[in-house]
């Protein structure tokens, strides 16, 4: 009875999770919203889930220097520290800021999907169609998709960014400029400083 | 929807507009601009996000040439 219970649980959760993925595609201002005001704190525990199977998937197919763990737990740090700076910088302190911490990673945790779904589909074109391009009509013509799909990504990821931080936060949009350069100050550098000990290929924000 | 339930949902749809403080940019004009570019990004999103991925990447296509390529290869191999 009980793990009928927990598997109809685990079912309905995945149900709600797939669902807000699709709006959050078509609809990503409501669909943030509401993520922001009724919190699902399942949802980092999913994302958390798709990014372990990602990074072991990807290290079976092309390992990494230090093994599939590393760049796990780089991208839950990841994660986590970017919830932790944008409390800090909205309260200004992470005393007594649990419960609010917990919204704040299942609503950060969601900007990390357009990020999921560019390595998945790289990982899968890596397999398919692996690199180096071509300067030929057809080498020309998939680097211009490639280079759409990948630009639609970034712009739907700093959309689901900027609206993580405006709900979130409630900072307007001048602040929510100054914090993300103080962000960009502190996670370009990160980045860059983890391709150089080669812990990850790409820089993932 | 029954009687009881309209106060509920329009309380709903209040705490929703006032729990946010309105977008204001400090200037009339640029308050305009902000909110004619964002509106459309709220109610049609994908639409202009592949519209705009669509636009920047032929932009970057005629800038770059060949370098595309080199690119493309690039952030499908990593560093």
């Amino acid at each position: 009875m009980d793990s009928n219970r927990m598997l109809s649980g685990a079912l309905s959760g995945l149900l709600i999770f797939g669902n807000r993925l699709v709006w959050l595609g078509l609809s990503p201002y409501k669909t943030m919203r509401s993520i922001h005001d009724q919190p699902y704190f399942f949802f980092p525990g999913i994302v958390a889930v798709l990014i372990a199977v990602y990074y072991i998937v990807a290290g079976t197919i092309r390992p990494y220097t230090y093994g599939s763990i590393v760049p796990i737990l780089l991208a839950y740090m990841h994660v986590l520290g970017t919830s932790c700076f944008f409390v800090l910088m909205s309260r200004g302190s992470l005393t007594r800021m649990r419960e609010e911490l917990m919204t704040y990673i299942a609503t950060f945790s969601m900007t990390y999907i357009p990020t999921l779904i560019w390595f998945s589909v790289n990982l899968l074109l890596y397999v398919l169609i692996p690199p180096p391009r071509t300067p030929t009509i057809w080498g020309a013509g998939f680097s211009l998709i490639y280079l759409a799909f990948t630009l639609s990504l970034v712009v739907w990821k700093i959309i689901l960014l900027y609206l993580a931080i405006r709900f979130a936060t409630g900072f307007r949009f001048y602040r929510i400029v100054y914090v993300c350069l103080v962000y960009g100050a502190a996670v370009v550098p990160y980045g860059m400083l983890l391709i150089q000990t080669r812990m990850v290929r790409i820089p993932f924000f | 929807m029954s009687h009881d339930r309209v106060p509920e949902v329009i309380s709903r749809q209040f705490e929703q507009i006032f729990a946010l403080p309105p977008n204001d940019l400090h200037h009339t004009m640029l308050t305009r601009w902000y909110k004619f570019l964002t509106r459309p990004l709220k109610e049609k999103a994908p639409v202009y996000i592949i519209f705009i991925a669509l636009l920047s990447s032929l932009g970057i296509a005629f800038a770059l040439g060949h370098v595309l390529i080199r690119l493309v290869t690039l952030l499908q191999y990593g560093l």
